[in-house]
């Protein structure tokens, strides 16, 4: 399985004006793994994609999708390993870029609460089928991430035109 | 760059028009061509931009990061044109004629902008739709999905025949002679891959309208524009088009001429395909600033390039397509989904009596109303192309069609249904009200994404709007019918020439630095389908924008004289008087003393003119013969790929056909119509290439045009795994025999 991307919640919703400059540094710098190319910025579209770090074989964005404003990482380049190691890899860049984030400007995101999706149709179609196939390995990694197995996964959305998305939440 | 993209063709096999998907084969075979270097990457170029794959800022591999100019390392060192990036992320563009679109298109361009782009499809101002940061190698499956459903990006960018507009009204309009509708889609179709219009020097931009005094269709800034009229002929009432031609924005606008009064409908496909081949045989080619339609019409004046055109409209091969769409012209006719009805009694949601003032059109059918959904800046995210496509099958027939305003509409919604449909587009925060007013503000995509912009063009058009919009209802009735429309540079694809208030990106220096700024552009007028254009009156650093926007309205709200125009406002002040009243705005603060002056709109490195690439508008000039032969070796690729696969037949047919094409490229220098009959072409090749010996190489004589006579001969004949074998061989020897030919004649 290819193109997963994660989505790591904001504890609280913040001004992203600045983070066309702060994202600009991160170019500067080139401190990511990926090669970081761009900066769009698309805070005038509501719940659109925010501001978004272009980079070759993934884009970092802050994303404001369905309202609810998070650290994004989308995974565009093909990787060599399973499902779980990709996924596990799109997990740790987007902790690595809330962790970068929360350093520089000091925003805090919601450890407890996760987003997956996968961004290919024919390898992920919304559906119950896709569910139950990727569930262990969903499974595996956060049961890895949390260190215990009390969380949730849910699809997010029974829409067969949207993108296969799950919500992973800590249990209370 | 996804894991799928092969599998997008087989997966769509037999839900795609077979032409369009042979064509689709076509360009995935150069591209991989391209990545194997066997396809020169200027031809490489030009087949993308044919195909609507764009370059982007920054694709040559260099981006100022505010300190210094950094080197991109992208991983791939092939490039995808001169001096751009194979990896560089890249623009494809998709063309939709006349705006129209259905609901399962909006729900694939939702796919697509999720899957290949950055969530954000965007509508600009010759009604297409544009996707940002997509990989070249995802091109192909993108397009495939999109031919799936009837859409092809074909000829959206390159020296060829553009997306052809026409006002989103059209049909449903109080003001029209009638429905453009189908004369568009049937141009647009007929000159679509047409082999008339694969030798231009530039682009070529076409446009219909219903009515002479509106500005929906904006014929008089096209190369060639289309006005409906009626006329009584013999007692009888017969359509036409009053035609412009020659017209055009970029750095130098030109007003269209007036080259018929009256051109009767059957007379429209064939007179665009004279004034094709006029403008193929005699444009400029080797100049791009001159290449334009217009700069040839200047040069010989409309009455003589009238002339020509007739000339050639004689001479022109019968074609039955000039009249069968006029057979059907009912073919694209609307209906309503609910029955006519009248806005409900009682109270209305909050905000829907301003949005209705501004955004339902009541249409000549009594009861309905087309609705405009106000894009900011255009975008629009793939959830809300979904929500809209429900609305469209809730309220409508699927009646949308996209807006030269960067808008999209909705037609035939029961005026009986609006408030349900404003509060269904509240729900997908679509429902701002504003649509062709001053708030609702046009912008090219400028040093956002465009490698030829100067200043930040949406940055300045989405900061003016929220400004605007925030005290939207306490501005003066006066002005807000005006139009604002930026461009980040003298290439006008914002289209300010046409607006009130217009504004292109430059510098200036200011010490050491280099100062964005905006020139103010005034006079423009955008009724009478772009009837007038404005001019520049003073160059204004880019943060000083807002504030010359309050004082020329204030100044106009105060000052006008009763129902004054703010076009006659400016004409009766004076552009001197107005200049002197800005000359404040013009200083430029010191460094020090206000270092945002520096910057740019919604960007924080400091500014800088070293982002400017090499603009593809005008696409690579390659010649003809060129791209006929890049045909020809591919054809004879293909037929590799047949062979590997166990093709035999089709091998053999494939390899034969590289042998014609690279004839036919070669009859085409010295005869324009070349006979599509391979038996007339392989006649006009021998005497023309092979009798005079200009075919011969200089060591092997005559030999490899033998095997293009032996292979006519045999063709009838059925292939053996051998024979196509050395069929493709002799092929490829004949493509290599036609180059060096070429290339002979070049230096002669």
């Amino acid at each position: 399985m290819q193109h997963f991307n994660v989505k790591v919640f904001a504890v609280q919703d913040f001004d992203l004006t600045p983070y066309v400059g702060v994202f600009n540094g991160w170019i500067q710098k080139q401190i990511a793994p990926e090669l970081l190319i761009d900066v769009a910025d698309y805070l005038h579209v509501p719940s659109g994609p925010g501001m978004l770090l272009i980079g070759h074989e993934a884009n970092y964005s802050l994303d404001q999708t369905d309202g609810k404003l998070g650290l994004l990482y989308n995974r565009k380049a093909v990787l060599p390993g399973s499902a779980p190691e990709n996924l596990t890899q799109a997990l740790n860049s987007a902790l690595w870029a809330c962790e970068q984030l929360s350093q520089e400007t000091g925003v805090q995101f919601d450890k407890s609460h996760y987003q997956v999706l996968v961004n290919d149709r024919l390898l992920a179609p919304n559906s119950e089928q896709t569910f139950q196939a990727l569930l262990p390995d969903l499974q595996a990694v956060f049961a890895k991430h949390f260190g215990h197995s009390h969380f949730t996964i849910a699809q997010t959305s029974p829409d067969v035109r949207k993108r296969f998305r799950v919500d992973v939440r800590l249990n209370n | 760059m996804k894991s799928t993209n092969s599998l997008w063709k087989t997966n769509l096999h037999g839900q795609t028009a077979p032409d369009l998907e042979r064509e689709l084969d076509i360009y995935e075979t150069e591209l991989e061509l391209r990545r194997q270097g066997k396809l020169d990457e200027k031809v490489f170029a030009e087949t993308r931009l044919r195909r609507g794959a764009y370059g982007q800022r920054y694709d040559n591999g260099q981006r100022w990061d505010g300190e210094k100019t950094q080197q991109l390392a992208f991983p791939s060192e092939l490039t995808k044109g001169p001096g751009t990036a194979w990896d560089a992320p890249g623009m494809v563009r998709v063309k939709i004629p006349f705006g129209g679109m259905n609901a399962h298109q909006l729900e694939v361009m939702a796919e697509l902008a999720e899957e290949y782009s950055d969530n954000i499809a965007h509508v600009t101002t010759r009604q297409d739709f544009q996707l940002h940061f997509v990989h070249i190698e995802d091109t192909p499956a993108l397009m495939r999905r999109l031919a799936a459903v009837g859409i092809t990006t074909r000829e959206a960018c390159g020296n060829s025949v553009r997306n052809v507009t026409a006002c989103p009204i059209a049909g449903v309009c109080h003001t029209e002679a009638f429905d453009v509708t189908p004369y568009a889609h049937g141009l647009a179709m007929f000159l679509l891959g047409h082999p008339d219009t694969q030798d231009f020097g530039r682009k070529f931009k076409i446009a219909f309208s219903g009515c002479v005094d509106k500005a929906c269709g904006l014929v008089m800034l096209h190369d060639m524009g289309a006005i409906a009229k009626v006329q009584v002929v013999d007692g009888e009432e017969k359509r036409g088009f009053a035609l412009y031609v020659g017209g055009g924005l970029g750095s130098v606008p030109h007003q269209a001429k007036l080259f018929a009064e009256f051109l009767p409908e059957e007379e429209l496909l064939p007179i665009s395909q004279a004034i094709s081949r006029v403008y193929a045989k005699l444009g400029e080619k080797k100049n791009r600033n001159r290449a334009r339609i217009k700069f040839l019409i200047a040069q010989l004046g409309i009455d003589e390039f009238r002339r020509l055109v007739l000339e050639e409209r004689k001479i022109l091969p019968f074609d039955p397509r000039w009249s069968e769409f006029l057979h059907d012209l009912h073919g694209l006719d609307e209906e309503p989904l609910h029955p006519a009805g009248a806005l409900p009694a009682g109270e209305f949601p909050t905000g829907f009596a301003e949005w209705h003032r501004t955004n339902a059109y009541a249409q000549k059918q009594a009861g309905y109303a087309t609705v405009t959904i106000k894009l900011p800046l255009g975008d629009i995210t793939p959830d809300q192309l979904r929500g809209l496509a429900d609305l469209a099958r809730s309220y409508t027939r699927e009646t949308i069609r996209l807006t030269v305003d960067q808008n999209i509409v909705l037609r035939w919604v029961s005026q009986a249904d609006l408030v349900a449909f404003y509060l269904g587009l509240q729900a997908l925060q679509l429902a701002q009200a504003g649509a062709g007013t001053l708030i609702d503000i046009t912008s090219c995509p400028g040093t956002d994404t465009c490698k030829l912009g100067i200043s930040a063009s949406r940055g300045l058009a989405s900061e003016l709007s929220q400004r605007l919009a925030a005290k939207a209802h306490l501005l003066d009735e006066a002005i807000q019918g005006l139009h604002i429309k930026v461009s980040g540079c003298f290439n006008s694809c914002g289209q300010h020439h046409v607006a009130d208030l217009g504004f292109y990106g430059v510098s200036r220096r200011s010490g050491n630095y280099t100062v964005p700024h905006f020139q103010v552009v005034l006079g423009g007028q955008w009724h009478e389908n772009a009837g007038a254009y404005g001019l520049a009156i003073v160059a204004v650093p880019s943060k000083n924008i807002p504030a010359v926007v309050d004082r020329l309205t204030s100044a106009y709200i105060t000052e006008r004289e009763k129902a004054e125009s703010f076009q006659a406002y400016i004409k009766r002040v004076g552009k001197a008087q107005i200049k002197a009243s800005l000359e404040d705005l013009t200083k430029i603060p010191a460094h020090d003393d206000n270092p945002s002056f520096y910057s740019d709109w919604g960007d924080t490195r400091e500014f800088t003119l070293g982002d400017i690439g090499e603009g593809e508008c005008a696409g690579e000039v390659v010649s003809r013969i060129e791209f006929d032969l890049a045909f020809a070796e591919r054809e004879a690729f293909e037929a590799q790929i047949l062979l590997e696969k166990g093709d035999f037949q089709l091998a053999g047919e494939r390899a034969y056909g590289a042998m014609l094409q690279s004839a036919r490229a070669l009859v085409r220098e010295q005869l324009y119509d070349v006979p599509s009959d391979p038996e007339q072409l392989v006649n006009e090749f021998r005497t023309r290439y092979y009798d005079t010996q200009l075919f011969w190489d200089p060591f092997a004589g005559g030999k490899f045009g033998q095997y293009l006579f032996h292979a006519h001969k045999q063709a009838h004949l059925p292939y053996s795994p051998d024979e196509a074998h050395r069929r493709i061989e002799e092929a490829q020897l004949v493509v290599e025999a036609a180059h060096a030919c070429y290339q002979r004649l070049s230096k002669k």
